[in-house]
């Protein structure tokens, strides 16, 4: 990437240049932000209930996006969410946030508790943390824009983010597959 | 100089020398603030036998004697030992006010009976040895004095004496020492300043750089001060500490951490508790005449640079390369820092012990910082020597030139704390300017252009990216986009050059490709297509700086 050094001509010059980018440099398609900073990771059957796949993304600080598997049985063959609640358990899970840099007030949820109940026409599904750990926000677009889930399940319709503590990750990591590993199990192509 | 204290009302002055108060302390219980100070005998009996022949003149042979005997009885019988004899003998060699600091020829258990040459006393030479061996360059200086708490407690046990004995005479009269009395710190600055100017060649500012700072500590200071520990009311505080610390503590430990506390707060808690003891009680908490002294105040020295400032701008050419150093885990994220780069060759220059680095705000280690650079301001810890522009400039030209180097310096000067303000407010408030590759899942096309170059003072709201989420609280911010503007980039269909100015503490890599969404609207939900952004520069931080 360091292609450009600092040049000796004029500054207003150099920069102009700098900023450019050489067109042959540029790939086809950049990895999405959601891939080269996080690390996916699985959780299929959740529950032991079939098809209740939910994704987990890691980032590097450790925070863990929580949200469902293109394989959901919600989302596949043929998306059909019309409504999500957060309403789950003694305390909605909106109310559930923590906060400040501290994250004071906050609550540890296991990683077999509910976040949210998200439903069909005919029926609802209960999504699980998946990790252990503190629940730092719910995604509350959901609630107005529940088709998020039908359309961009693994960016803008993200369920929660939670903050495991490193050990807990290491114990859930070891129960969840990886990209490749879920990609096989679900016999889908390369690009799912 | 004999003559000041030949205009002294004579029975007190034979009252002060025989109890063996020094000349310079009862100069300064006089309130004489004298510049020929320094050249007088500071040792009271020296100064008594000079003095005699007057006295006796002014108020009799009998008079003087009554005064000498009342002295010498309640010295006797203190120290419990009949051996009255003549006055040098049991006339106190050390100062019982100052415990020494003003008899300058005293330290070290030096004694010479001619004091009058301040230049050569023990206490210059060691502050010189300190200075000298530190290897400063200076030509102004500071003294900063600290003495013991005791000192005022014996100011105090004088004053209520004299206060006792003499208020009828219309002397020493008025409850508070500290309004009616010469300052020791005071009277040993001015003991010291004049010599130590002709010595270092430097002269004394208040607000130099160059601090050089005496302390003086007592061992009687925590056996003497223990009196306090049984005073009720303001007092309580110190005793508290003492009590509670005694409960646990070993004895040893005791007196040090007395010692600690003579140093701090309790130097100022014993002047402000002092007044609130009446007068006339005070000799029931505190002995007079005081306990005698074995030893003066021992003294050590220190000397040290203020916090220089030497600000700048600095460019970033690598994306490898963060601001400061960064360590995960003990191990090191880039191959070096701007800090680093900069700040080590800075502290060769000024031959310092060590720098802090602030800028006005900072970038991802993957974004360069071009066009007019970021501001930048090190904090220069005590520094040895202050080098001039020339040499300043001289040193961002060799940064310079470095070969391969990424980091380039601009406008490297001396700066004062006042540029502080200034780089916090232009870290929060100012506006910055950057440029942005980004990659769009459709090609490009100019009504694309037109559609976010229209957008002027664009409101976002960007909740706290989930990047830095884990060390920041969640919060929605808003935050303005002032202006954005499109360049194609030759060659390539579905990337294009994004510049815009935002304020100051906007994500930038988020309001492109939304951070799931948090921020919006983005460049993803502008153009309603994907949105990805490749690289990002920072071109220009819009603040004017030193």
């Amino acid at each position: 990437m360091e292609n450009l050094e600092g040049t000796n001509a004029s500054e207003e010059e150099s920069l102009e240049s700098l900023l450019y980018p050489a067109p042959h440099e540029l790939p086809l398609r950049p990895l999405p932000a959601i891939k080269c900073n996080y690390t996916h990771h699985f959780a299929l059957n959740v529950m032991g209930k079939d098809r209740h796949d939910q994704y987990v993304y890691r980032h590097a600080n450790g925070l863990c996006i929580i949200g469902l598997a293109p394989t959901h049985v919600v989302l596949h063959p043929t998306p059909s969410v019309i409504g999500v609640d957060f309403n789950v358990g003694k305390q909605s899970r909106v109310e559930m946030k923590a906060c400040g840099k501290r994250k004071r007030n906050a609550h540890i949820l296991e990683s077999n508790s509910v976040l949210c109940k998200v439903m069909t026409s005919d029926q609802f599904f209960l999504i699980r943390c998946c990790v252990k750990g503190v629940l730092l926000e719910v995604n509350e677009q959901l609630v107005t824009s529940p088709f998020l889930l039908n359309n961009q399940a693994s960016t803008e319709g993200y369920v929660a983010i939670m903050m495991p503590k490193p050990e807990d990750w290491s114990k859930a990591e070891k129960a969840l597959l990886t990209r490749e590993q879920y990609i096989a199990e679900r016999g889908l192509s390369l690009h799912a | 100089m004999q003559n000041v204290f030949e205009s002294l009302p004579p029975a007190p002055l034979a009252d002060l020398l025989l109890r063996g108060v020094c000349s310079r302390c009862i100069l300064r219980f006089f309130n004489v603030r004298d510049t020929g100070l320094r050249h007088c005998i500071s040792n009271s009996s020296e100064l008594f036998f000079q003095l005699r022949p007057v006295l006796v003149r002014v108020m009799g042979e009998e008079r003087l004697n009554g005064i000498q005997e009342k002295v010498n009885l309640e010295q006797v019988s203190k120290a419990c030992k009949p051996d009255g004899g003549l006055p040098s003998q049991t006339m106190p060699r050390i100062c019982i006010v100052c415990l020494g600091i003003l008899q300058l020829y005293l330290q070290d258990n030096v004694h010479s009976a001619d004091d009058t040459d301040t230049r050569k006393s023990p206490v210059i030479s060691e502050v010189t040895k300190t200075v000298q061996k530190e290897g400063h360059k200076f030509d102004s200086f500071c003294l900063e004095i600290s003495i013991p708490a005791l000192t005022f407690v014996r100011e105090h046990a004088l004053w209520c004496y004299l206060n006792s004995r003499y208020s009828s005479e219309g002397l020493f009269k008025g409850a508070d020492v500290n309004e009616r009395i010469v300052p020791l710190k005071e009277s040993l600055k001015h003991l010291l300043v004049r010599p130590l100017e002709q010595l270092w060649n430097a002269s004394f500012d208040p607000n130099s750089t160059f601090r050089v700072a005496l302390f003086y500590k007592h061992t009687n200071s925590s056996a003497e001060l223990s009196f306090l520990d049984g005073l009720q009311g303001s007092c309580s505080k110190l005793g508290c500490q003492g009590k509670s610390k005694c409960n646990n503590v070993s004895k040893a430990t005791i007196g040090a951490t007395r010692e600690n506390l003579e140093y701090g707060e309790s130097l100022s808690f014993v002047q402000r508790s002092l007044p609130s003891i009446p007068l006339h009680k005070f000799s029931d908490h505190f002995p007079w005449p005081p306990p005698k002294l074995d030893a003066p105040c021992t003294m050590t020295t220190r000397c040290f640079c203020r916090a220089l400032y030497v600000g700048g701008r600095y460019l970033k050419f690598s994306r490898n390369i963060s601001q400061s150093p960064w360590m995960i885990d003990d191990e090191r994220k880039g191959k070096s820092s701007v800090q680093e780069i900069i700040g080590e060759k800075v502290l060769l220059l000024f031959k310092a012990d060590g720098y802090k680095f602030h800028a006005a705000g900072r970038e991802d280690i993957d974004v360069r910082m071009l066009g007019n650079g970021r501001p930048f301001l090190l904090e220069i810890t005590n520094a040895r020597v202050i080098p001039t522009q020339s040499e300043l400039t001289q040193v961002e030209a060799s940064l310079n030139i470095i070969k391969g180097e990424w980091v380039k310096v601009k406008g490297l000067r001396h700066a004062g704390i006042e540029v502080f303000d200034v780089m916090r407010e232009g870290e929060a408030e100012k506006q910055k300017e950057y440029a942005a590759v980004v990659w769009l899942s459709r090609p490009v096309s100019d009504a694309d252009f037109e559609k976010l170059s229209s957008l002027k003072e664009l409101k976002i709201e960007q909740k706290t990216p989930v990047r830095v989420l884990h060390r920041r609280s969640l919060l929605t911010r808003p935050r303005i986009i002032h202006w954005m503007s499109c360049e194609k980039i030759p060659g390539s269909t579905q990337y294009f050059l994004l510049f815009l100015c935002s304020q100051a503490g906007t994500y930038i890599k988020e309001f492109v490709h939304g951070d799931l969404g948090r921020t919006y609207p983005n460049i993803r939900s502008l153009l309603d297509c994907e949105a990805e952004i490749w690289q990002l520069d920072v071109v220009g931080v819009n603040m004017e700086f030193v």
